[in-house]
């Protein structure tokens, strides 16, 4: 918790201040949960703040929702590029994304619970960048993500806007496939791969995951180093909720 | 799990339809399980059309629709471990199969659209889906499919050209009714075709 509120006040999420007569502030939780590693070990304990977004009203707090999510089609399109020309994939992951979007409206929040001795008064937050749980999150964090990329270069692809692509004189060809807050980079030149995550790394924080192997909840496995195999998970089939589940509908008739 | 396994994820000539008789089953369990269902078949497309057949009772969920679910997933558990594979061809060339089920649904008589597109000699994109309105002929329903797989195949032609990648020309269109081939390859105007324009 304390991580998370040192995160948020080195991002300069927001600024107390008095809240006006005719504004509306929204509230704010904390939720809690428990990361595990992929082979079920405990993780760590992750606290994290979030807005009661429910509560805002459209026109008024926000106006644009959109989140930038890959269609499946694209993602395998490049996939199969990748897997025919042999290009080498990078999958980074970007902490607390959503903190990093700067937010055009005018937004307060009240204080969180357990936030210093200044909990007093008519005090409010006033937002700076947004917070998980707003409604304009999604939105605002991939302006910023396109900005970013567009500064260093990049082009977005007309056929599908989370495709970012950058050429070079040599023929030379890098692209970065963004979902949310988890991205693939791939292409054939590799120094310019190593630049964009360096680049990318000094603006946001990134978390780099190495070469792609578990993407959106499908595994990636290789062979030979040229051709790929996607398996989704199947995992559920043999959970034993599910099992308890079919089973009991039909009994209680 | 402990359930038998099928090599049908569904009966043929299935009649699945909306059954006020049938009893209730819990809905919320019910979406919970075709939503995982809908998410493996990005990965899976021969439950595509199944997935697709059992999402239409989310609403209102029967016995009857439970036990289709049930079927794909024994239908699953005969085949665990299956999923797409992308290897490396030699040229990079596009092909987009189409198919129809005309007249498929036992509802409303409408068809089912479905096409798979190849990008080299790698499954890339499919898609099955109930056409909007009702056809008049099994060429009108094939025409449409056609129309829908030529859709994606240009959406892809502006990605690869996007990246500038180079592939093979012509592409691939293949479609298994021979009066369909044929007014797609001569668009003339025709008295039983004029309406095919309208949408």
């Amino acid at each position: 918790m304390n991580e998370e509120i040192r995160a948020l006040e080195k991002n300069e999420t927001w600024e107390i201040v008095e809240k006006p007569k005719d504004k509306k502030a929204v509230g704010c939780r904390w939720i809690y949960t428990v990361k595990y590693q992929s082979d079920g070990t405990l993780d760590r304990y992750k606290a994290r703040l979030v807005a009661k977004g429910y509560t805002q009203t459209y026109g008024i707090d926000y106006e644009e929702t959109l989140a930038p999510v890959a269609k499946m089609n694209t993602v395998r399109i490049i996939l199969s590029l990748a897997a025919h020309f042999g290009w080498e994939m990078h999958q980074v992951d970007v902490k607390n994304a959503f903190l990093h979007g700067s937010l055009e409206e005018e937004v307060y929040m009240k204080i969180p619970l357990g936030y210093g001795a200044i909990n007093e008064g008519d005090k409010v937050c006033r937002l700076k960048k947004v917070l998980y749980g707003l409604k304009q999150s999604p939105c605002a964090w991939f302006e910023k993500f396109t900005q970013a990329m567009v500064s260093v270069g990049y082009r977005q692809s007309q056929g599908d806007h989370i495709l970012f692509i950058k050429h070079f004189h040599n023929d030379k060809l890098t692209l970065l496939l963004v979902y949310v807050d988890d991205m693939i980079i791939t292409g054939d030149d590799e120094i310019e791969k190593q630049n964009l995550r360096e680049r990318l790394a000094a603006q946001f924080e990134m978390k780099d995951l190495g070469k792609l192997k578990y993407f959106l909840r499908i595994e990636v496995a290789y062979s030979r180093q040229v051709s790929l195999f996607l398996k989704g998970n199947t995992s559920f089939i043999f959970s034993k909720r599910l099992v308890s589940w079919v089973v009991r509908p039909l009994e209680c008739q | 799990m402990g359930c038998k396994t099928t090599g049908m994820p569904i009966e043929q000539n299935h009649r699945i339809e909306n059954d006020e008789e049938n009893p209730k089953v819990e809905k919320t369990q019910y979406q919970k399980l075709v939503e995982k269902l809908i998410y493996l078949s990005h990965t899976r497309l021969d439950i595509t059309y199944v997935v697709s057949v059992v999402s239409k009772f989310m609403h209102d969920p029967r016995e009857k629709h439970l036990h289709a679910v049930n079927r794909i997933i024994q239908y699953l558990k005969s085949s665990p471990g299956k999923g797409l594979l992308f290897k490396k061809g030699e040229k990079l060339s596009m092909k987009v199969y189409t198919n129809v089920n005309y007249a498929g649904s036992i509802v409303d008589r409408r068809s089912t659209t479905s096409y798979c597109m190849f990008l080299d000699d790698n499954l890339v994109t499919w898609w099955s889906k109930k056409q909007n309105v009702v056809a008049r002929s099994s060429a009108e329903a094939e025409f449409r499919t056609m129309a829908q797989g030529v859709c994606e195949l240009l959406w892809m032609k502006i990605i690869l050209d996007d990246l500038k990648i180079k592939y093979e020309a012509p592409t691939g269109l293949a479609c298994g009714n021979k009066s369909a081939i044929n007014i797609a390859n001569n668009p003339v105007q025709h008295d039983r075709t004029k309406h095919v324009e309208i949408d």
